[in-house]
C-alpha cells in the first residue's frame, strides 16, 4: 500500500463525524436526544424543497446536469452595463458593479433566475472568459457551452436536455458524452451510423450552430 | 466566497454549496472539482429553497425568536456574535468543557466539543428552536 499512495495521505487525519444520532440515543438509554452538535436547521425544509425531491425522485436514474447549469444560471448577476462590457474580460463580472449587488435579497434571486433562464448560456461564455454568441433559446436552451481554447476539457458532464420542447427527461443517461463528435455528424449527414443510433437521441443542432462553435474536443 | 445550503435553506442532508469568484477561479475549480459533483436532488432542492423565501426568514439566523434567547448575554463569558452576521451556532467559552458536553449529552442535549475543533474548553452550540434552547439554557445554568 505505501507504494500506492504518496507518504502525505497517511498524516491527514480523516473527519470525526461523531456518532449518528440514534446510536448515540441507543447507547445513553435516551428517549429523546436533541442535537445541537451539528448545526443543522432547527426547523427542518421548505415544504417546496421537499415537494421538489419528490417530483425528480422519478428520475434519478440520470445522472445529474454535472455543470448544474440551471442553478448556475440563476446566480448569475445582472448583465454588466454597456460601459463594463466594452473593457470585455479584464473586467470579469466580479469586479463590476455587478457584483456589489451581492447577495441579492431573495425574491431578487428569483426574479434573475426566470430573466436567466432563457438564455443562459452566452453568460457562462462571458464568465469564462471567451466572446459570446447567442443561441436559440428553448430548444438548446440548456444545453452546455464548451470552452473556446480550452487546452484540456474538463469534465463537462453529459449534455443535460432539462428543457425539450417536450419538457421529458429523454437525456441517455449521460453516454451521449461519449459520441464522438465524427460520428454525430456523420450520422446527422445520413451516413451510417456505426451503431449508435440510441446514443444519438438528443436534440439535434442545426447547421449554423454547428459551424458556429468551435471545435475543441479531441 | 463558498456559501452552503446546510444551514439556512436547511439541506445538510444533500450536499449542497456554490462558490462565487472571478472566472479564473472558477474555471479553475472546474477542472479539479468531481464530475457531478452536485446531485440531481441536490439541484432541485436548492432552486425550491431559492423559491420559498418565507422559510429562510423563519430561521433562528434570519431573525427568528429563538436567536433572542440563544444571545450571549444568557451567558456569563459567551463570545458575543456580532449584531450583523446571525451565526447559525455559538462557540462558547465554558470551563470543563468536555466534562460539561458529557452532562448535557446525559441530559439528552448534544453539543460539540470545541476541542475537536481546535478550541478547547469551549463548547460549539448550535441554535434550536426556542424550546430547545430554552432547555439547553436551564441545563447549563444547572451545571
Amino acid at each position: 500500500m505505501r507504494q500506492l499512495w504518496r507518504p502525505v495521505v497517511e498524516r491527514i487525519t480523516p473527519y470525526d463525524a461523531g456518532k449518528p444520532l440514534e446510536t448515540l440515543k441507543r447507547e445513553l438509554g435516551l428517549d429523546e436526544l436533541i442535537r445541537l452538535s451539528a448545526n443543522e436547521n432547527p426547523l427542518g425544509p421548505s415544504p417546496r424543497v421537499v415537494d421538489a425531491i419528490r417530483r425528480e425522485a422519478s428520475a434519478v436514474h440520470l445522472y445529474p446536469d454535472g455543470g448544474s447549469h440551471r442553478a448556475a444560471g440563476c446566480a448569475q448577476p445582472p448583465p454588466p452595463r454597456a460601459a463594463d462590457a466594452r473593457s470585455s474580460s479584464a473586467t470579469a463580472p466580479t469586479s463590476s458593479s455587478a457584483w456589489s449587488r451581492w447577495p441579492p435579497s431573495i425574491p431578487a434571486t428569483r426574479s434573475w433566475c426566470r430573466r436567466r433562464r432563457s438564455s443562459p448560456t452566452p453568460r457562462s461564455v462571458t464568465l469564462a472568459g471567451a466572446r459570446g454568441a447567442t443561441e436559440p433559446a428553448g430548444r438548446l436552451r440548456d444545453r452546455p457551452r464548451r470552452r473556446a481554447g480550452a487546452g484540456h476539457a474538463p469534465h463537462q458532464g453529459g449534455d443535460p436536455v432539462l428543457a425539450t420542447q417536450s419538457g421529458h427527461h429523454d437525456h441517455p443517461a449521460g453516454a451521449a458524452d461519449e459520441v464522438p463528435r465524427g460520428a454525430r455528424s456523420r450520422s446527422a449527414a445520413g451516413r451510417p451510423r456505426r451503431g449508435l443510433p440510441r446514443l444519438l437521441r438528443r436534440p439535434r443542432l442545426s447547421q449554423r450552430d454547428r459551424a458556429a462553435r468551435p471545435a475543441t474536443r479531441a | 466566497m463558498l456559501r452552503t445550503f446546510s444551514k439556512i435553506a436547511a439541506l445538510a442532508g444533500l450536499r449542497v454549496g456554490y462558490a462565487i469568484g472571478s472566472a479564473e477561479s472558477i474555471d479553475r475549480l472546474n477542472r479539479v472539482r468531481a464530475p457531478y459533483n452536485v446531485n440531481r436532488l441536490g439541484q432541485v432542492a436548492a432552486l425550491a429553497a431559492l423559491d420559498d423565501p418565507a422559510h429562510w426568514e423563519q430561521h433562528p439566523a434570519g431573525g427568528h425568536r429563538g436567536a433572542r434567547v440563544l444571545s450571549p448575554r444568557s451567558w456569563r463569558g459567551g463570545a458575543a456574535p456580532s449584531r450583523r452576521r446571525r451565526p447559525t451556532s455559538f462557540l462558547v467559552k465554558v470551563p470543563g468543557a468536555t466534562a460539561v458536553r458529557e452532562r448535557l449529552l446525559r441530559a439528552g442535549l448534544a453539543v460539540r466539543d470545541g476541542a475537536a475543533l481546535g478550541f478547547s474548553d469551549h463548547l460549539r452550540i448550535a441554535i434550536g428552536t426556542r424550546d430547545t434552547n430554552t432547555r439547553l439554557l436551564r441545563a447549563l445554568d444547572r451545571q
